[in-house]
């Protein structure tokens, strides 16, 4: 029987329950997908892995890239402004927006940037 | 100046810009066009979506947790870990009067360098028109070529397969119908899939040069494109055809070729990872062509009396007709044109098979004047067939015997048609009323395409009421074939006398 990264996933984040174990868990799981050459299915895997925890905990990850420089605290309420949920997050400083912030989550953007405005006004004028 | 200026400041100051929640995904995988992303939750299929680089594509593929896309047109400037985001609209495509005249791509941008103002879009997947909204097919299409309009006809809404090898002819029937439909109220849309450009260019030329592209639409997509891009190419001109088939006018397609159309389907498949089936097509090609094919129809006089006429090209290897793909098409058509090289190489041109081609539907769509004359010719040159085989092996026949080979030989020369000279339909029905009545019989076999274009030349400047009748009522009477024996005499009066068989000469 194939075992799907899914399958792979649920079963190492039920393991990873136990907080002191979780090094050796990690140890031997990655070790078991070497062996029965399933490492490149790591990838999936952990996406999935994320994916369940962010599900599980109600928490969301968001990525805020600036132009310019933000603190920490800056950048968390900004995104918690936006998302309206538990927000973990990190940033990323990106020069091509000239100006403003982009919060991005997996699967939604806010653009709330300079270059993001300019391309929509030529769009408009074209 | 100043005005331009103010201009611009009027319109930037109306510009708002909102916060949009975007719906994105991230790039995880691109090989050949084809991208796996995930995020992108609640993206729905056929629909667009926009690449950070500004790539565009389609998501195909919804699978849990990853979503397969098609990219359209260059992909080297996506990257793994890309945002791509979803456009919310299906796939479209601008249509319109707009177009007439025009070269475009699949997505309707134009290649002839030209700009192109479009108000209408329409999505590139339709549901075929239903039951209810259609009719039988009654209008004929006239392509201008004689062993088509007289023995297998089209009708306006009409599926007819062109089929056959390589160099056989096919593109030269399609375009030869193109050349026909001047003045015909007729719309042609001309979609290359996977041709070469210097083919296409040479098709456009050959169309301007003839005035054809005032009603023509070329939708191109070469085989220097992406397979997405052909893959779309048959659907974008049915799109634009599907137009004028709603204002209530009348349209003709054609899918030149369908086999590459298939090729570029399958290539798409596999990189999708959908299973392969027979000759590694995926399990859907059939219905890749039904759904396309299913789009041309007649409509009734409630919803608007359009129609949508098409001519799908299907490309052989070996004159194998029962491969895959040609099987599956032969299906779903309402009859076909076979094209055959041997016939080809004996200059039979176009290099139809009378034989094996049909229209199953196209009958109800010939004028009665043509149904007439048509009806003995198919018969005689059935009879001639037969009795070719046998007469190859002996050589003491009956004077019947002698007179149908004759005649049968007399007929095939007539079928045989120069590229790019379509003849009206007025004119056919002559040409064949005085072959089948035998006003030809006192021709050389080898001079009988001369009289027969003299004849029609002589009777268009001489007797122009013979031409018009028909033209009018699409009937002919006693009358009328009086005054084309009389016609015909007068001409043999004053034709070439080295057309004719020495001792009738004589008498």
């Amino acid at each position: 029987m194939t075992i799907t990264p899914k399958q792979y996933a649920l079963t190492w984040y039920s393991l990873l329950q136990d907080k002191k174990a979780s090094k050796e868990i990690n140890k031997k799981m990655l070790t078991h997908l070497y062996k029965t050459g399933r490492l490149s299915k790591l990838a999936e895997i952990l996406r999935r892995l994320e994916r369940i925890e962010e599900s599980e905990q109600g928490i969301e990850h968001a990525t805020v890239t600036s132009a310019y420089e933000m603190t920490d605290s800056q950048a968390q309420k900004l995104a918690k402004e936006i998302l309206k949920t538990k927000v973990t997050v990190s940033k990323e400083i990106n020069t091509d927006l000239i100006g403003g912030v982009q919060i991005e989550t997996k699967n939604k953007r806010w653009d709330l940037s300079i270059k993001n405005q300019l391309l929509s006004l030529s769009k408009q004028l074209k | 100046m100043d005005s331009i200026i103010k201009q611009l400041k009027a319109e930037i100051s109306g510009f708002k810009s909102e916060i949009q929640e975007e719906k994105i995904g991230t790039v995880i995988s691109l090989a050949d066009g084809i991208v796996l992303a995930t995020g992108l939750a609640d993206v729905a299929s056929m629909e667009m979506v926009e690449f950070d680089d500004g790539a565009i594509g389609v998501a195909l593929n919804l699978e849990e947790g990853k979503v397969g896309i098609m990219v359209l047109g260059e992909y080297r400037g996506i990257a793994e870990g890309m945002k791509v985001k979803a456009l919310g609209r299906v796939l479209d495509v601008p249509v319109g009067d707009e177009l007439i005249g025009r070269v475009v791509n699949p997505l309707g941008q134009p290649k002839d360098g030209k700009d192109l103002k479009t108000k209408q879009k329409y999505p590139m997947e339709r549901v075929a028109p239903g039951v209810i909204t259609r009719k039988s097919v009654h209008e004929p299409v006239q392509t201008g070529l004689k062993s088509i309009d007289a023995m297998v006809p089209i009708g306006r809404g009409q599926r007819e397969l062109i089929i056959g090898d390589r160099q056989t002819g096919k593109t030269a029937v399609a375009i030869d119908t193109i050349l026909n439909q001047k003045g015909q109220d007729m719309t042609c849309i001309y979609v290359a899939i996977g041709q070469k450009e210097s083919k296409i260019a040479q098709i456009v030329a050959r169309l301007e040069k003839a005035g054809a592209m005032d009603y023509t639409i070329i939708v191109s997509a070469s085989a220097s494109e992406s397979a997405a891009l052909n893959f779309l190419a048959p659907y974008a001109g049915c799109s634009m055809g599907e137009y004028f088939l709603d204002k209530g006018q009348d349209a003709l397609i054609i899918y030149d070729d369908l086999s590459k159309h298939a090729v570029a389907y399958r290539q798409i498949s596999l990189l999708l990872k959908r299973p392969p089936g027979r000759e590694a097509y995926p399990g859907d090609v059939f219905y890749l062509h039904s759904r396309l094919l299913e789009r041309s129809a007649k409509l009734n006089e409630d919803n608007g009396n359009g129609s949508l006429t098409a001519l799908p090209v299907i490309e052989t290897q070996g004159n194998d007709v029962s491969a895959y793909i040609p099987t599956n098409v032969i299906s779903i058509t309402d009859g076909q044109i076979y094209l055959e090289s041997n016939l080809f190489n004996k200059g039979f041109r176009p290099a139809i098979n009378v034989g094996l081609s049909v229209s199953r539907v196209g009958g109800a769509a010939q004028i009665k004047a043509m149904k007439k004359v048509a009806g003995s010719l198919r018969l005689d040159l059935a009879q001639f067939r037969e009795l070719e085989a046998f007469t190859q092996f002996g050589s003491d026949l009956d004077e019947e015997t002698q007179n149908r080979l004759e005649l049968g030989k007399r007929l095939e020369k007539l079928l045989i048609q120069s590229q790019y000279s379509p003849l009206g339909v007025a004119q056919q029905v002559i040409q064949i009323y005085c072959a089948t009545n035998g006003l030809m019989n006192d021709v050389n076999v080898e001079n009988i395409s001369d009289f027969a274009d003299g004849l029609s030349e002589y009777v268009e400047q001489n007797n122009p009421e013979l031409l018009k009748l028909i033209d009018e009522k699409g009937e002919f009477d006693e009358k009328w074939e009086e005054g084309l024996k009389k016609s015909v005499d007068d001409y043999k009066s004053i034709a070439d006398k080295s057309w004719f068989i020495e001792d009738k000469k004589n008498k």
